[in-house]
């Protein structure tokens, strides 16, 4: 109980605002990470695109169409000019800039609908493709309405009336029984992997290191305490600590849902749990080295950040390449995600899939457990 | 003497393992994270293949099949559509497999399980389908002596739209992570600025005490670390940029020597900052190590460094933010070369950072320079 009791008390000691800084850092982290993205709808809705439209005719037509397109879609102002243009389109903040040319009206009353629009064009994608499609609808209606007969004016009004016209969309919702799942909650579970291995790796190396250090291990060596007793209580010592902070993770997550975790949530617990024992284990492989606190941190930062960046934690797995994704299999944050992902995705949820990938994550931990286990008794032989 | 100090304070930089690291080798690695995050995400987002879709006939509709022939055979078509029944189709969507289902009987409808573009624009497509039988039906009403030439008019293939690139230039923004990259790592310089000023003041270091008594002038002592340092940053930027252009390859396009130019000067502004910062009151080195390390992420975060939307969200709500934020002007340097085509915008964003550089300096050396000491 003595190793146990020094245990908490180097933590409380010499670790107790590092841990604080850190768990509150990650917690505003965590809470950002979560919000960045939206909830999803369990009704269709319309992708709105970004548009800035330039209208050169200035005509009661081309008003028309901006005002018509603008009820599905945000128009966007911006100042005609290259440089702002540039920097609109580089940076997402729209889709289309769309200049509606001198002459519109007159070309289309005519029927001389050749290159009415210019559309000045940095990605391509399925906005330019989308924004073309409704385009070439809305011209085409125009000019039959024309071609049969009718002015401008009611060729526009007819085609706007008849576009007006939503389809019949019906939203699939696999997912509808389980209403504990939302994405938020799925987010902040996700980035929780790179937090615990961030926090436990910092923090839980930095004390087991300590303890190993000469002074006081050679203390401990001496008294009548038991070589498997001390490991014992340490891994006691390191199991209370992880258990308390991924509580805490838990606690603040409970945030997100409202209330008790329910229904596939569980798994999400069950994962994470895992997921702090494999992040336990490997802060304690590194503590097998006898490195310095400046080391720890920059292990830290490349194990904390390579296995986010590698498994899907900061990029949808589904973004990354076949190569990344089959290198990260040897990693337990790829298991991790994966399960993370089956549940919020509903539509796949397969139980005896997440038990074997649960599975998979105790093995990792197995390994690393293993390992430590044989690199001490190798130190212990030659030292 | 200067010439002695300044070997000395290299000599002494580069053998500093926790500089190096977070100088030089921190960028290396999150560079290398970031090529393997976001090396594929521009190319996925950008391409457009066909949408994966299913076609589920609930009742015979002759001519909606043979419009997703046309479809399935055109060169460009925007839709990948396949024929099978209900069960299998609502099994695909489930897998993601499929973007939607689409019910072809006397009425269009669609079924979609997730929010997109992709589910967006097979809504277009049926809606485009429809409006077609719906003017068709109206023309035939009124007078059906035209139905012909609007038949012909709906399927008229057009050309309404020009298109004009905007830019020559790289054009994927996911690289702008690199360009924030390079601007932490410049000012990651700061830990050597204010590793000159702590070691310079007899009150936060021994060292500096016993600069402080030696026969040295302060001037001599503070210019050549600060020279110094230059020349440690300048090594560290070029390493840096060498490293993101010739092994991450990134595209700078033709105009290399300019975000060299750039990053070493971003370096240069990282120094004088933290001599500013090492400068101000009687903390430990190591507190203001910390505190420059949470001004510089969170320069860096405005910048755009883990959020690529912030520096243009900046732009809209405190455009001014942008021109002072030392982060956001570094990786502005950068982001300028590689799609305008003019390099006015490079040169203003240049001579602030110079600006910055000697403001900053001055200011350190102000604040350092006639310190006497009673007793320590």
């Amino acid at each position: 109980m003595q190793v146990f009791k020094v245990f908490f008390k180097v933590l409380w000691k010499g670790h107790k605002v590092p841990i604080i800084i850190y768990t509150v850092i990650f917690l505003v982290l965590a809470f950002m990470f979560a919000y960045m993205g939206s909830d999803g709808e369990k009704m269709f809705e319309q992708t709105e695109l970004n548009i800035c439209f330039f209208d050169e005719d200035n005509s009661a037509e081309s008003r028309s169409l901006i005002d018509f397109i603008g009820e599905n879609n945000n128009v966007v102002s911006l100042e005609n000019d290259n440089d702002v243009i540039i920097d609109a389109l580089y940076y997402k903040r729209v889709d289309c800039v769309l200049t509606i040319k001198k002459g519109y009206s007159e070309n289309l009353a005519s029927g001389n609908t050749d290159k009415l629009f210019e559309m000045r064009k940095m990605h391509s994608g399925y906005s330019e493709i989308l924004m073309d499609i409704f385009l070439e609808k809305y011209i085409s209606a125009v000019s039959a309405y024309i071609s049969a007969g009718e002015n401008l004016s009611d060729a526009v009004k007819n085609t706007e009336t008849a576009l007006s016209e939503k389809a019949e969309i019906n939203f699939a919702d696999f997912n509808e029984n389980d209403s504990s799942v939302n994405y938020t909650v799925m987010i902040y579970f996700r980035y929780l992997s790179y937090i615990l291995l961030a926090v436990l790796i910092n923090t839980l190396s930095d004390i087991i290191i300590e303890m190993n250090k000469k002074d006081m291990r050679f203390r401990t060596d001496c008294s009548g305490i038991r070589s498997s007793e001390y490991t014992f209580l340490i891994f006691a010592g390191s199991i209370v600590f992880v258990l308390l902070i991924w509580f805490v993770f838990m606690l603040v997550g409970m945030y997100f849902t409202d209330g008790i975790y329910s229904g596939k949530m569980w798994f999400a617990v069950l994962n994470s749990l895992i997921f702090a024992v494999v992040s336990a284990a490997i802060a304690i492989f590194i503590s097998c080295f006898s490195i310095g606190g400046n080391v720890i941190t920059f292990m830290t930062q490349i194990i904390s950040l390579g296995m986010s960046f590698l498994c899907g934690v900061f990029v949808d797995q589904s973004l990354l390449s076949e190569g990344v994704l089959n290198a990260s299999r040897f990693l337990p944050a790829y298991w991790y995600v994966k399960v993370n992902d089956i549940i919020l995705n509903g539509s796949a949820f397969d139980a005896s899939e997440i038990i074997s990938y649960l599975f998979i994550e105790c093995g990792f931990a197995g390994v690393f457990i293993l390992l430590t286990i044989l690199l001490r008794k190798y130190k212990y032989k030659f030292s | 003497m200067f010439w002695h100090n300044f070997r000395y304070f290299i000599k002494s930089g580069f053998k500093s393992g926790n500089l190096m690291f977070w100088m030089i080798l921190f960028p290396i690695i999150l560079g290398i994270f970031f090529k393997i995050a976001f090396s594929d995400i521009y190319n996925n987002l950008t391409s457009t293949e066909p949408i994966p879709t299913a076609i589920v006939e609930t009742e015979e509709n002759e001519i909606f099949r043979s419009v997703i022939d046309a479809l399935n055979d055109s060169e460009d078509k925007f839709l990948n559509a396949e024929f099978t029944d209900e069960n299998t189709a609502l099994k695909l969507l489930k897998n993601g497999e499929i973007d939607g289902i689409i019910y072809s009987g006397e009425k269009i409808s669609l079924t979609v399980a997730e929010n997109g573009i992709e589910e967006t624009m097979l809504k277009e497509f049926i809606e485009q389908y429809n409006l077609r039988e719906k003017i068709i039906t109206d023309v035939i009403t009124k007078d059906p002596m035209n139905a012909e030439k609007v038949i012909s008019e709906l399927s008229e293939e057009r050309e309404i739209i020009e298109e004009t690139p905007v830019t020559h230039g790289n054009t994927n923004n996911f690289d702008s992570y690199f360009y924030n990259l390079i601007a932490m790592s410049s000012l990651y310089g700061s830990y050597m600025g204010i590793n000159i000023s702590t070691k310079n003041q007899a009150n936060l270091s021994t060292l500096g005490a016993r600069k402080n008594c030696s026969p040295v002038p302060k001037g001599i002592s503070l210019t050549a670390a600060l020279c110094g340092s230059f020349f440690i940053e300048f090594i560290c930027s070029v390493i840096c940029v060498t490293f993101i252009a010739f092994v991450l390859k990134i595209d700078f396009g033709n105009r290399l020597p300019l975000v060299y130019l750039a990053a070493i000067l971003g370096g240069f502004t990282g120094v004088s900052f933290g001599f500013f910062m090492g400068s101000i009151g009687n903390m430990k080195e190591n507190t203001k190590n910390g505190l420059s390390t949470g001004i510089i992420m969170t320069l860096c975060y405005l910048s755009g460094l883990m959020l690529g939307d912030m520096k243009p969200i900046i732009a809209e709500k405190a455009p001014w933010f942008n021109s002072i934020n030392p982060a956001a002007v570094i990786s502005d340097s950068i982001y300028c070369l590689n799609v305008y085509d003019d390099l006015d915008r490079y040169f203003t964003k240049i001579i602030t950072m110079i600006i910055t550089i000697l403001v900053f300096s001055a200011l350190g050396i102000i604040m350092t320079r006639r310190k006497r000491y009673a007793s320590l």
